[in-house]
């Protein structure tokens, strides 16, 4: 397909109003699963057709896997009717991941009704979830409070190998909670008792979630991703009793990995907490970690924040998140890795990484995405100036370097705060090591 | 309340703005006349200190909603912040016609007053706010606070060991107290209510500065300029203006006594000495002390890049400076060579020198920076340009200098014009 690919990439540079051998060329890059190229050729599409209902469409479906779900539904929303049945399977996933629980039940009604016999493997289970485990009269009271809050689960096709450098990390994630699972009878031999979750920190952008994702790849569990919206939901609504749903869903699918992103927003110091409800949902998080009511055998925790800081104390006690894990922007071997998976497939000249990973200390691995970006986009102005394809050079990237600086700054200058002046329990040691700070 | 105004205001409460503020702009795309989440996308504009931004929201919910308090409260906080005390006073007062019975209000306008150096307002108005509420802890600090400008310290100490004892992890209670002690000249208890305020509260600005002080004070004549700047702090406005011209007026005028009678007539010199160790200390002292706190283990980490820079440039060049006159002075070197009158004069040149190099931005940068940081910069290239001048042409070693002398002299009365 890359081969192709390149063909009408060419051809285009030489004919750039050709305007269904763009379309065709944007949804050869959607089918390599390239959204950012893609959408760019879709947004070019729109430019000289406006309203293309293929290119609307394409553009929705790349806005849905690079996780711009809102702008994927006002897209979706203009199109209504003409969605097909697998766009309409993405608009649902989109209301869900925004919280519109009533519209995304409208459309899948839609799609049920045009097709009784459809099913999605995901989907279909999860807004069942709900129903499946309350009472009958609970069943009444979600429909009447339109509570239900299915949880994604997946069954990621990554593992530690699709995970540049980071091998410390590795280690940790492996031998608290990876090895376990594999070697049992070796873990009881030892005594070691297995379970706990870890709680992984730092700038973001740095493959916190990332690293999560590829650790149940590895141990070929189903993933939930628990977020901020699910969270902040969580504190309004029916709170706890939504927690307590989703580590049931974990508990019946082992293994199974619970991950909760940007944790901070749950555990924030209990003493800023003014509001009980927000009490409530810290005790039945801890309840529910410490398996008080049911085992949490096969289900592996993790969190990620970046703010440590906020995290309640009582997370961090035995049994709950006893592994706190620094999560540093990649080294420079990590830099090479990212650069060169994040180069491949695009018209590139010879690029001199060590010079790249040079230049880009305290880049997260966001940051060096955004790079490779900046550099795209600049050549492909130039090459549609030109109308011949015009390929990335060291030079392009270096210039995008200086053009875009580390967000990681900001985080490291809160954190060297905390580091300097909070650190009683040596819980921020490792960024003091990273930042070369003896105390 | 509408489920995306209460994910923000929680997410706000979680010192997350930047995630609320997306969240509220969100919803004012529908709902543009929403007041109350105008009021919050101001709180997420002020945390990130957009105070201009902040306080022209703040006036339209104002507009939609008159009669909410609370809002003309925010209206003077950004105000307050802006350093813009009477809109301030005028939001505060509305606010507290609209709800006379919220001690926050009293805190904030005794906080206003305190700015604004009308301590008895101050003190009155926090006391009104204890009258609300016994133990808020805003009105007792302002009141502390108060109370120690009044000159009552004991009284003041009782206001805050009673908000200590009320809540004992107050950050802001004990940043307090740590000035309080710090404008005492206690640098030792400064420091540690100030390493506890920070212990709490890591990121609390005021504290780290108050720590670095506090350190510093170590040093026995920068503890004494900064009491002079405390007192200096306190007067009115005219007063602190006017203060170093009436210090150069009262040491000319001591001199001048002392020259004119015999006896005396040497203790003048010890005057005008006093006086330009004063001026130089004025300058430098902060520098200097700075240095000291590089092989400080808390210090040298609390100061900026600037200030680690600034002290390095600023000692060395001193020590260079004083090093060479000494030398010129004590030991004749030079004498009978081309360099006879340029050693000392680079020596001067190499002392005046602290003065640019101590009010510079580090790393040194020329463009896209403010008028003080050009102005020095530029005289730091004349001074080294004239010393190496010097060097290269010692003939007219002294006529450089000299110009580069009036290039400094220019530079110091330039000083209200650098700082525009």
């Amino acid at each position: 397909m890359n081969e192709t690919i390149k063909n009408l990439e060419e051809a285009l540079a030489v004919s750039p109003d050709n305007i269904p051998l763009r379309l065709h060329l944007a949804e050869l890059m959607l089918a390599a699963e390239r959204y950012p190229d893609a959408a760019g050729h879709f947004e070019l599409v729109l430019q000289k057709s406006y309203g293309n209902v293929k290119a609307r469409a394409g553009l929705a479906t790349c806005y849905y896997h690079t996780g711009k779900f809102s702008a994927a539904i006002i897209i979706y929303e203009q199109l209504q009717n003409q969605l097909s049945e697998a766009d309409n399977l993405r608009f649902v996933k989109c209301l869900i991941r925004e919280g519109s629980m009533q519209e995304a039940g409208a459309v899948y009604q839609k799609i049920i009704q045009a097709n009784p016999n459809f099913s999605d493997p995901d989907i279909d289970s999860y807004l069942r979830v709900a129903s499946q485990q309350g009472s009958p009269a609970d069943e009444q009271e979600e429909v009447a409070g339109g509570d239900e809050h299915p949880y994604f689960m997946e069954k990621p096709a990554i593992n530690f190998s699709a995970v540049g450098g980071m091998q410390r990390i590795k280690n940790e994630i492996s031998l608290k909670i990876i090895q376990p699972l594999k070697n049992p009878e070796l873990y009881k031999a030892f005594g070691k008792k297995a379970g706990g979750g870890i709680l992984l920190y730092g700038p973001p952008g740095c493959g916190k979630t990332f690293i999560a994702r590829a650790a149940a790849g590895e141990i070929a569990a189903k993933f939930i991703n628990i977020g901020l919206h699910d969270i902040l939901d969580m504190w309004i609504g029916n709170s706890e009793k939504n927690l307590h749903e989703i580590f049931e869903l974990a508990r019946q699918n082992t293994p199974c990995v619970l991950f909760f992103d940007e944790v901070d927003a749950m555990g924030a110091s209990r003493s800023d907490l003014k509001q009980s409800a927000m009490r409530h949902v810290i005790n039945q998080f801890l309840a529910e970690m410490d398996g008080a009511a049911a085992s949490n055998e096969g289900v592996l925790v993790l969190a990620a924040t970046n703010a440590p800081w906020s995290v309640d104390a009582a997370f961090r006690r035995p049994g709950r998140f006893d592994r706190v894990i620094f999560v540093e922007p990649p080294d420079e071997k990590s830099r090479e890795q990212i650069l060169r998976t994040a180069l491949t497939g695009k018209p590139t000249g010879e690029i001199d990484l060590k010079k790249l990973v040079t230049a880009t200390p305290e880049y997260s691995g966001a940051d060096l995405m955004a790079i490779i970006d900046i550099a795209t986009e600049d050549k492909l102005t130039a090459s549609m100036e030109i109308g011949v394809i015009q390929p990335i050079s060291t030079k392009d990237l270096l210039k995008a370097v200086k053009a875009h600086r580390p967000t990681t700054g900001e985080w490291f200058a809160t954190a060297r705060n905390y580091a300097l002046y909070a650190n009683e329990t040596g819980l921020y040691d490792d960024i003091l090591k990273y930042m070369k700070i003896k105390k | 309340m509408n489920v995306i105004l209460d994910q923000a205001r929680l997410l706000l409460e979680q010192g997350r703005p930047k995630d609320a503020e997306s969240k509220i702009k969100a919803y004012l795309q529908g709902d543009p006349d929403n007041h109350y989440a105008l009021s919050l996308l101001a709180r997420c504009l002020y945390d990130r200190k957009a105070l201009d931004d902040g306080i022209s929201i703040i006036r339209q919910a104002i507009r939609i909603e008159p009669d909410e308090s609370f809002y003309y409260y925010l209206h003077a906080f950004g105000h307050y912040q802006k350093g813009d005390y009477p809109p301030a006073t005028n939001n505060l007062s509305t606010a507290i016609r609209l709800n006379p019975y919220h001690p926050e209000y009293y805190g904030l306008l005794a906080f206003v007053y305190l700015a604004d150096k009308s301590f008895k307002s101050a003190l009155a108005k926090a006391t009104e706010g204890l009258a609300i509420e016994a133990d808020n802890i805003t009105c007792l600090n302002a009141r502390a606070m108060a109370l120690n400008k009044l000159k009552q310290p004991g009284e003041a100490m009782a206001t805050m060991q009673n908000a200590l004892a009320r809540d004992p992890d107050n950050d802001f209670t004990h940043n307090t107290l740590g000035w309080t002690f710090l404008e005492r000249g206690k640098h030792r208890e400064a420091a540690a209510h100030f390493r506890e305020a920070l212990r709490i509260n890591p990121v609390m600005g005021s504290a780290q500065q108050g720590l670095k002080e506090a350190l510093k004070s170590r040093i026995p004549p920068y503890r004494w300029l900064l009491q002079y700047a405390f007192w200096v702090n306190n007067q009115g406005k005219r007063l602190k203006s006017a203060m170093p011209l009436i210090i150069y007026i009262s040491f000319r005028f001591i001199i001048l006594v002392f020259k004119k009678n015999r006896v005396t007539e040497d203790l003048a010199w010890v005057a005008a000495g006093i006086y330009v160790l004063f001026v130089i200390g004025s300058w430098t002292m902060n520098s200097i002390a700075n240095f000291f706190l590089l092989f400080h283990p808390d210090g040298k980490y609390a100061l900026t890049s600037t200030e680690r820079w600034s002290a390095i440039a600023v000692v060395s060049t001193m020590a260079a400076g004083f090093t060479l006159i000494s030398l010129v002075l004590l030991k004749d070197i030079g004498k009978g060579t081309a360099y006879e009158d340029a050693f000392f004069a680079i020596g001067m040149a190499l002392l005046s020198l602290a003065l640019p190099l101590g009010e510079m931005d580090y790393p040194v940068r020329i463009r896209k920076t403010n008028r003080r940081n050009l102005f020095s910069v530029a005289l730091t290239v004349a001074g080294l340009a004239s010393i190496v001048l010097s060097l290269l042409i010692p003939a007219h070693a002294l006529f450089i200098l000299v110009s580069y002398g009036i290039a400094f002299l220019l530079y110091n009365w330039s000083g209200a014009l650098r700082y525009k």
